[in-house]
């Protein structure tokens, strides 16, 4: 148990080396007298840490040594996808709605119509997947609500974009929906 | 200052993370609540105090109380001119310093204080700012360069333009005044770097020193570490510095999403070994402390290394 932690410590973190050094010799001077402690000192470098570790309770491996490697939930959060790209894209599709959405009122268009309801759809969809991500928390809701929601949000999406496409292609089409709405 | 009034949340437990809902009463002028508290307690209260002559600040009311009225009263503070960071906390409703925030003038009611909110508190005033501390080791506060020079031997060079982009940035003092006013470092602080932490990531990538740019930005490209940051603004409208710690969050964005940090104006060292063996900088025809940092590039004021 102690040397699998001590093995991912070793895999995983840079400063382990000091680490298990330090603990080494915090415990050379629990464990050890002056005298043993100065025989250890006398020892290749190399082979001192496996010499004491041997002295080292699986106790003190866990109170020293578990936090070090765990050391924050943010290493186990997706750390390794991007989402600056993502970002990129929010932006884009902000700024792309500010002219498709009076676009497909002047020139009123099947292909403005769709690129506007997929668009719309896309904003909707990271924004609300955000506020999912943000308040339905895994240290509120336990590991399962907050998947659910996520899947919820998707579907949500998919069927908002075929109710729009719907709209678009089997009825009056987007633009005249939205005037319509206006006349009531 | 005639007779001042405050109020002052409770709170021991370790586990507190609530806000506490329930205020002082606020009738008696005067009244002033704060916390004396036993070794641990379930849930928070509030104290009062009534106080009377007293400098003008906060701090020295929290000062006045600890030595004249509850010495158990428990708050961090150091420097009591805005500097150290130490004493931040909820006044009236808005994270800020005690030492540079005035007792509340109006004397009908008591003046309110938190500690910072939604932190764990250890007792009082303050709040378990390890986390805090732990998220600010992470994003590297230090030059990391390709090629370590041996200390003490020259120094980095770095233009004044470029030297200016850090104005607004460095002055932070990590009061975590922001940090703890964002709602998103609320909800997920775990995660999430907070406006402070990010801004101090965002001046050290965009120091011209700095050599590991891209390894700092890939360091922070997950959904949590920048993201969660949704342009509240609480953090530029709390700093009690008047930083903007969520401009800089804007423009770390935009790093990330591919802008260029920029070529330093000046690279490489200079004054090698001029320090060891004199203690002081030169002068008579060294140009580069009249104020223009290109001007220094022919070779005149013991520059080496210098790109144009």
């Amino acid at each position: 148990m102690a040397l699998s932690f001590l093995l991912r410590n070793q895999m995983s973190s840079k400063g382990c080396i000091f680490k298990i050094s330090d603990l080494v010799s915090k415990q050379a001077l629990k464990t050890c007298s002056y005298g043993t402690l100065h025989q250890h000192a006398a020892v290749d470098k190399k082979s001192e840490p496996v010499s004491l570790l041997r002295n080292v309770k699986v106790s003190d491996l866990c109170s020293n040594q578990i936090r070090p490697f765990s050391t924050s939930n943010r290493l186990f959060s997706g750390k390794d996808s991007d989402h600056s790209t993502l970002w990129g894209a929010e932006r884009v599709a902000s700024a792309a709605l500010l002219g498709l959405i009076p676009a497909m009122f002047v020139v009123p268009s099947q292909t403005v119509e769709t690129l506007t309801a997929i668009i719309t759809v896309m904003h909707c969809h990271w924004g609300l997947e955000a506020i999912f991500v943000d308040y339905i928390r895994e240290k509120l809701f336990g590991p399962v609500l907050p998947k659910v929601s996520i899947i919820a949000c998707y579907l949500l999406s998919i069927f908002m974009l075929a109710g729009l496409l719907n709209i678009i292609f089997n009825d009056t089409g987007l633009a005249n929906t939205l005037r319509l709405f206006w006349k009531l | 200052m005639a007779v001042p009034s405050l109020g002052m949340l409770c709170r021991t437990s370790n586990f507190a993370l609530a806000q506490a809902r329930h205020f002082g009463s606020s009738n008696a002028i005067g009244g002033l609540m704060a916390a004396a508290s036993p070794q641990s307690e379930a849930a928070p209260r509030i104290k009062k105090f009534a106080i009377y002559r007293c400098g003008p600040m906060v701090l020295d009311a929290l000062i006045k109380i600890k030595n004249e009225v509850d010495p158990t009263l428990t708050f961090r503070r150091s420097c009591r001119e805005g500097i150290c960071g130490s004493c931040a906390m909820n006044i009236s409703g808005t994270n800020t310093l005690a030492c540079i925030t005035n007792i509340d003038p109006n004397l009908s009611a008591p003046q309110k204080i938190y500690p910072l909110p939604h932190q764990y508190v250890i007792k009082d005033l303050v709040p378990d700012m390890n986390n805090f501390y732990a998220q600010y080791k992470m994003i590297k506060p230090w030059h990391i360069r390709e090629k370590e020079p041996e200390a003490g031997q020259a120094q980095y060079l770095q233009s004044i333009d470029d030297r200016a982009k850090l104005d607004g940035l460095y002055e932070c003092i990590l009061c975590a005044c922001c940090t703890t006013s964002c709602p998103s470092y609320w909800w997920n602080g775990d995660k999430y770097l907070g406006p402070a932490v990010l801004m101090q990531a965002y001046r050290w990538i965009i120091d011209s020193r700095d050599q590991a740019t891209a390894d700092r930005l890939n360091e922070l490209r997950d959904p949590f570490s920048v993201f969660r940051c949704h342009t509240i603004m609480n953090c530029t409208r709390t700093c009690p510095k008047s930083l903007n710690p969520g401009k800089a969050i804007a423009h770390l964005k935009m790093l990330l999403a591919g802008k260029s940090r920029g070529k330093p104006e000046m690279d490489g060292m200079g004054f090698a070994n001029f320090a060891k063996d004199s203690g002081h900088m030169p002068d008579g025809d060294n140009k580069s402390n009249t104020g223009n940092g290109k001007s220094c590039g022919n070779g005149t004021c013991g520059i080496i290394g210098y790109k144009e």
